[in-house]
């Protein structure tokens, strides 16, 4: 559940979500004439939208998978439900109000699903109308077809995989479910009982409570229709069989990318509101530029490029350029994503340590080394501000933005270890990364500490080399986005002892935390059918987490996006994760 | 020093005799004072010479400077930071990247550490690693051609393989390959790391120079010695019975000089620019600890948008090596004005 997503923030390709739309300040639309300040969530104006022309969709890293089982990256997960593959839900496209974008509405389903009153047991009855490329209809064994496909664990890999633990299927001697998929064909039966289709009502059955299911429905792919007879295995990986407004022309080439043209049996009227507009004929994915190259290409704005769009964002030294070439074709806003620090706890055992270098952690100096407010602003949660249910944790929980020397430092020697105290910090090696680090190490080793930076190969594996139970790093940078908009998709995974901690890895719990009382806090959160409920001991939970320096937060990544000069109706949202919603987006001149 | 002491032919009155006053002016010179006095006449070489100096000293210097806090390597605490650097997109504040009295050549784009002392301290480092690296080829090298050159036979022929072997490896590849184990194990044996690692990074990128260097050393100097082995006074050593130890290094080394100084100062720029090489490939003491390669690397980016940050690092790498290459010419023709250039 978390390469695609993880993946991403890493590389520093990801795109927005307006964590702060809300309550964001109130500034003015973007300057004009190219040159001035990239302000904050300053979308350009909505006009009347011109069917037609190309889109140039320019990426840094590969699609990894088209398949939309096996997609976990934010920005594909977008663009596949966009464009060729729906589902039973969608969030809406075009809206920037943060509430708005994060509730799903209707897709394949005549309404948002019905559930028992524990939330075990969900049903989605099924439009007529929507059909495939071929012009058959799309029918509820499709739908079900598609959830059985994430169970063939050896085939269907990389996509996330919740499904599995959530519906009614009893568990082998291994832990692994006994329905091993559907080109075994081992506990089918299971699964037919587990799922059913009563003419054109979908039913799951779930062994425990999943109150924002609809939520994970409209965010993955994984619970989409896959047509049986299209379905190769892993053959499938880069192939489309649409349902949607677009299909795949030709093949894709996992190097350079593919062609989408429009899909000649779509109906926009069996789409809720007109959501997929669907304004230009041609969407074209090219892969393989690096940031610095794709973003001076949209800052000179020249031929195809002025249809241009990406999810890269710049390096800081291309800022001035920016400012004073692009500045009228650049959005910037808070992305899904946040970064955060953990201790080591196999090594960092003594708690007024821990709560030393949470003291002395300069958020606001490593916010300004990886780019300032164009890249990031510092965070006070791991929870990102745009994630339902967020709350700032108290006042006193989180350190001072610049970090507080003389407080650490009293802290250090109380803890009665010898100083100074050796710190390993280990990290994302890049330009700027390096640059923030090094304004961490100061502060720290101010207080007392003597930190040694780790900045780890950028190409090699990252989360690898963090997840080894034996490291000997004392420090560790991590950085998530929730999977779907709900804080149980934020601390459980992160800090769920049970689920991560094995002897080979300590799976996305890099500092090998361990508490009873946080696992009961998971349990009681999880097992609410109640999603204010929930919230609550997620609350709970988080200052547990922060009193007891389970992390200590850093930073939420911002999104600078350039844009081609013909690009129109250019928006961003928490619909889309913060990637441009290929929904409403439109060309100007559409010739 | 190219008039002799008066006190050297002189009596013990101090009043010169006769026979000193005629060896004044016919003065015998040393062959050192003889190159130097060639040397001295190369104007270029002469300003190379005073460049290098400055650049030993700075390197000398900088770390006593930041020792007592004239010079300040570290991020400045925010309320300062802020005053240095543009919040929202981290830029230097004010113009040529922020360059005013207190930081001479302006601060670093994100942190607002004052690029001038980093500098500084990077040409330490940088000149340490390169100092080392090169006494270490040349040690290695001068060794192992002489023993080769010498001894013939058998043992010449293992180190002429030897150094076709060395010469054979993909060097770059390997030492980036071998970076992180050979670090590892360099303080698993007991190295220490220093302050963030840089000892135990310097180390390796030292070894690593002097490992894939030292053949043409070995090479130059054993082709040397298989003339000089050939002189009357080394035949006249082994007949008195000296050791093969006296004869090595008594004997022969003191006549191998000239070429070794010639050879180390043309070293020495190449090693600091592969300091620069490899640090921009990863390998090598670590930012946020500055050296002249890890400061340009972070400047990669900055070319347009902040040339002074750019090319500051770059102009002290080249005038180091500049320098040293010219001083190395000039050393080379002072100390023997016959070989060809």
């Amino acid at each position: 559940m978390f390469r695609t997503r993880k993946a991403l923030a890493l590389a520093a390709s990801a795109v927005l979500a307006v964590g702060l739309a809300g309550c964001g300040e109130g500034s003015s639309g973007g300057g004009g004439g190219g040159g001035g300040d990239i302000e904050l969530n300053a979308m350009p104006e909505r006009t009347d939208p011109t069917q037609g022309g190309e889109l140039l969709y320019l990426r840094t890293s590969p699609v990894e998978h088209l398949d939309p089982q096996r997609i976990y990256t934010g920005v594909d997960l977008s663009n596949a439900s966009r464009m060729y593959s729906r589902s039973l839900l969608q969030f809406p496209s075009g809206t920037r109000d943060v509430d708005e974008a994060n509730t799903p509405i209707t897709d394949l389903a005549t309404d948002t699903g019905t559930s028992n009153d524990d939330a075990t047991q969900w049903s989605f009855t099924l439009k007529d109308g929507p059909t495939w490329q071929d012009g058959q209809p799309v029918t509820c064994e499709d739908v079900k077809y598609g959830v059985s496909r994430t169970f063939a664990q050896d085939v269907i890999t990389g996509g996330p995989n919740y499904i599995i633990g959530y519906l009614d299927i009893p568990t082998a001697a291994d832990g692994s479910s006994q329905y091993k998929g559907p080109y075994t064909g081992e506990g089918q039966d299971l699964f037919d009982q587990a799922v059913t289709c009563d003419g054109n009502t979908i039913t799951y059955n779930f062994n425990k409570p999943w109150a924002d299911f609809p939520l994970a429905i409209a965010s993955l792919r994984a619970f989409d229709p896959y047509r049986e007879d299209q379905d190769q295995g892993d053959e499938s990986e880069f192939t489309v069989f649409s349902n949607g407004p677009y299909m795949l022309d030709g093949d894709w080439n996992q190097d350079t990318g593919g062609t989408f043209v429009r899909n000649p049996e779509w109906d926009p009227s069996t789409d809720t509101d007109n959501n997929r507009e669907a304004n230009p004929d041609t969407i074209v994915f090219e892969q393989g530029a690096d940031a610095t190259t794709i973003n001076n290409r949209l800052i000179d704005d020249s031929g195809d490029d002025q249809n241009a769009v990406t999810y890269t964002v710049p390096e800081p030294s291309q800022y001035p350029r920016i400012e004073s070439q692009a500045a009228d074709r650049a959005t910037l806003v808070d992305s899904p994503f946040a970064s955060y620090l953990v201790p080591n706890f196999n090594r960092v055992t003594n708690p007024k340590v821990r709560q030393a270098l949470a003291m002395a952690t300069n958020r606001s100096a490593w916010a300004l080394g990886l780019g300032g407010g164009n890249a990031s602003t510092a965070a006070d949660s791991i929870i990102n501000p745009s994630v339902p249910g967020y709350e700032a944790p108290s006042g006193d929980l989180v350190a001072p933005e610049e970090g507080d020397v003389d407080a650490a430092k009293a802290l250090l020697e109380e803890s009665g270890e010898s100083l100074p105290y050796p710190i390993k910090f280990t990290f994302p090696q890049r330009p700027s990364y390096d640059r923030a680090a090094a304004a961490l190490k100061d502060t720290y080793d101010a207080a007392g500490f003597e930190v040694e930076l780790d900045g780890l190969d950028p190409t090699g594996p990252y989360y690898d080399t963090i997840q080894k139970p034996d490291s000997d790093s004392d420090l560790i940078w991590g950085g998530w986005g929730a999977d779907w908009p709900s804080i149980s998709t934020v601390l459980p995974p992160l800090f769920d002892s049970r689920l991560n901690l094995t002897e080979a890895s300590n799976g996305q719990d890099y500092g090998n935390y361990d508490s009873d009382q946080a696992n009961d806090l998971i349990d009681q959160g999880l097992a609410s059918s109640d999603l204010d409920e929930a919230n609550q001991t997620w609350q709970e939970l988080n200052d547990f987490l922060l009193q007891d320096t389970a992390y200590i937060p850093l930073d939420v990544t911002r999104f600078l996006v350039l844009r081609g000069s013909n690009v129109e109706n250019f928006v961003q949202s928490e619909s889309t994760s913060g990637y441009v919603d290929l929904g409403v987006i439109s060309l100007a001149d559409g010739s | 020093m190219s008039i002799a002491p008066p006190d050297v032919e002189g009596g013990p009155t101090g009043i010169p005799s006769s026979d000193a006053v005629v060896a004044a002016e016919v003065k015998s010179q040393s062959p050192l004072q003889l190159a130097w006095k060639r040397f001295r006449k190369d104007k270029l070489s002469m300003i190379a010479l005073v460049v290098a100096l400055v650049f030993v000293v700075v390197a000398v210097a900088s770390p006593i400077l930041v020792a007592v806090g004239v010079l300040d390597t570290r991020v400045p605490p925010s309320t300062e930071q802020f005053t240095l650097i543009d919040q929202i997109t981290g830029q230097p504040l004010g113009a040529l990247g922020g360059v005013s009295w207190s930081h001479p050549l302006g601060v670093e784009p994100g942190t607002g550490r004052d690029l001038f002392a980093r500098l500084l301290l990077g040409v330490t480092l940088s000149l340490s690693i390169a100092l080392t690296g090169a006494l270490l080829t040349i040690v290695i090298g001068t060794v192992l051609g002489i023993v080769a050159g010498f001894s013939g036979g058998l043992v010449d022929s293992f180190v002429g393989r030897l150094i076709d072997l060395t010469l054979s490896f993909p060097s770059t590849l390997m030492l980036l390959a071998l970076s992180a184990v050979v670090v590892d194990r360099l303080s698993d044996i007991g190295v220490p790391s220093g302050p963030n690692g840089a000892v135990v990074n310097g180390l390796y990128v030292v070894l690593v120079l002097a490992f894939f260097g030292w053949p043409p050393v070995a090479r130059l100097m054993r082709g040397q010695v298989l003339s000089l082995r050939e002189r009357e006074y080394v035949d006249a050593a082994i007949l008195m019975g000296s050791s093969r130890f006296r004869i090595y290094f008594k004997e022969i080394l003191p006549n191998l000089w000239a070429p070794l100084l010639v050879y180390f100062t043309l070293l020495l720029p190449t090693y600091v620019s592969a300091e620069a090489a490899l640090s921009y490939l990863g390998v090598g003491i670590k930012p946020p600890t500055p050296t002249l390669g890890n400061v340009l690397q972070g400047a990669l980016g900055y070319i347009e948008t902040q040339p002074v940050y750019f090319y500051t690092p770059a102009i002290f790498i080249a005038a180091i090596v500049i320098s040293f290459n010219l001083l190395g010419d000039g050393a080379r023709d002072a100390l023997d004005p016959k070989s060809a250039r």
